[in-house]
């Protein structure tokens, strides 16, 4: 047990000392509580804001992507057409004419400008002609 | 001090049920986001497609109407012209006529 070093005060002094500690410690107890109220206050409001931009953020990128996905659908529905209907055809069309511009000479001047640098790639594509330099 | 604790019990609560919350949506907006990356990328793929198509679709036109334009003085090369009508349609040229 530790002895005090200093003579215990009288009760008339003591009462008055505890008092003041101890509304001194209900002031701090207060402030701490608003101080807690506030900082979770703040946090809602934070959280609640961070939340509908998050949520408008969403609504904007789904209206981009339904967009993209509508472009993505057109261009697909176009390439297939192309793969399907037009390709074929073209490559047909190039086999024909290259076997005609072997008997006839005029053409074959015309058809050698037209140089066929492959024969489709994974789109499959007709020979995918450019026009010769 | 009954009414201190249970306004602190309710900020607790808004706390919890706002960070729930904006963790859920934040989970769905990257799922959102990748959605959109994804298409993003479909679309470009779909993009460079169609460009090499229109680049095809260009020299096949140019061929056919200086082929078309021969035709009208060659008429063997008029009847292989002939049998593309249907592509030179497509290919907005006039067909020769049968």
């Amino acid at each position: 047990m530790d002895t005090p070093s200093t003579p215990p005060a009288s009760p008339t002094t003591a009462a008055p000392a505890g008092d003041g500690r101890l509304r001194e410690l209900e002031r701090d107890l207060r402030s701490h509580r608003y101080l807690l109220h506030l900082v979770m206050g703040a946090l809602t409001v934070l959280l609640v804001t961070s939340s509908i931009a998050l949520f408008h953020q969403i609504r904007w990128l789904l209206a981009q992507a339904n967009q993209l996905n509508v472009t993505a659908q057109e261009l697909s529905k176009a390439v297939g057409d192309y793969q399907t209907n037009a390709a074929p055809q073209m490559q047909r069309m190039f086999d024909e004419l290259r076997r005609y511009a072997v008997t006839d000479p005029d053409f074959s001047a015309i058809f050698s400008k037209y140089r066929v640098v492959g024969n489709g790639s994974q789109t499959n594509a007709p020979a995918a002609p450019t026009p010769g330099k | 001090m009954g009414k201190q604790s249970m306004l602190t019990s309710v900020l607790l609560a808004a706390v919890l049920i706002g960070a729930g919350a904006n963790v859920l949506i934040f989970f769905r907006y990257l799922q959102v986001l990748n959605t959109a990356q994804r298409l993003q990328l479909q679309a470009q793929q779909l993009q460079a497609e169609a460009a090499v198509i229109n680049r095809n679709l260009a020299v096949a036109r140019s061929l056919a109407a200086e082929s078309l334009e021969l035709a009208r003085k060659n008429p063997g090369l008029a009847n292989v012209m002939r049998q593309f009508t249907p592509l030179l349609q497509r290919l907005q040229l006039n067909p020769l006529p049968r």
